[in-house]
């Protein structure tokens, strides 16, 4: 049966607060999206008191998801965009469909990156149920 | 920059080693990070913090101090830079202080990375100053 429970997003990196709304609004009432600190935010997912963690940074590498390696391992985390790559719709259900539960692009790809995202997870949740994306 | 293997440091580079210790910690152990990188970027904070007069903490500088030890771990494990970015180039345009104090101590870290610094790290690295500053 499909999944229509509230997804818990939280968002940590350059403009956190941006991110969170526009995850917010990307989910169409079926988003909760909080602004945390990036060990925070990674150790709610880890508790499982959250579901998905967005992480951006300036090159959408390394800092952008460092810390939700750290605690959730390496097989959790997807970096779905760099500079030189641009978030996709592929890429994003490719990353989601592997289990992965923590996102990570550039800050300069949030306004498409996170819509993206968001689509893809509910996409997923609905076909595969609230199992979908517990870490 | 101090010798990483000396004994004693400044009391400005052990403030800044406990401010960040719990993060470093989590991502040394996670072997996110390599220890070489770990102990220049808490020099590097110590020493632009010093040079600028600003104060590093948790609230401010959490991803400054991540990119940094990220980034130059990448360096330390001679992996790939980050790819340059346009939006960041244009972001530091007129940020010509910042840009040559990260130059400045950056050009410390190659010595000890024995390897060059690229510029698009330099960028990565600038960009993040700025956006402490430009909050303060």
């Amino acid at each position: 049966m499909a999944s229509r429970e509230i997804i818990r997003v939280v968002a940590a990196g350059v403009d956190a607060a941006g991110m969170a709304k526009i995850a917010q609004e990307a989910g169409g009432g079926r988003v909760e999206a909080a602004a945390l600190g990036d060990m925070q935010g990674a150790r709610l997912v880890k508790k499982g008191q959250a579901d998905y963690y967005l992480g951006t940074c300036w090159s959408g590498g390394g800092g952008a998801l460092a810390a939700a390696t750290a605690l959730l391992g390496s097989t959790k985390v997807g970096i779905a965009g760099t500079p030189g790559m641009a978030v996709s719709d592929e890429k994003v259900a490719q990353l989601v469909g592997e289990g992965k539960i923590a996102f990570g692009f550039p800050y300069e790809q949030s306004r498409s990156a996170i819509p993206l995202i968001i689509k893809a997870i509910l996409a997923h949740r609905d076909t595969n149920g609230e199992e979908a994306g517990n870490g | 920059m101090a010798d990483p293997g000396a004994v004693s440091e400044t009391s400005l580079a052990e403030q800044i080693s406990a401010e960040f210790a719990e993060r470093l910690d989590l991502l040394e152990e996670a072997r996110q990070i390599t220890p070489l990188a770990r102990r220049l970027t808490e020099l590097a904070i110590a020493e632009i913090a010093d040079e600028l007069a600003v104060t590093f903490t948790e609230e401010n500088a959490a991803p400054f101090v991540t990119h940094l030890a990220v980034a130059l771990t990448r360096l330390n494990r001679f992996e790939r830079e980050a790819a340059p970015s346009a939006v960041v180039d244009e972001e530091i345009r007129d940020r010509t202080r910042e840009r040559e104090v990260i130059q400045r101590v950056m050009e410390e870290c190659e010595k000890l990375l024995d390897r060059e610094v690229p510029e698009s790290e330099i960028a990565y690295m600038t960009v993040h100053l700025c956006a402490i500053l430009d909050d303060e």
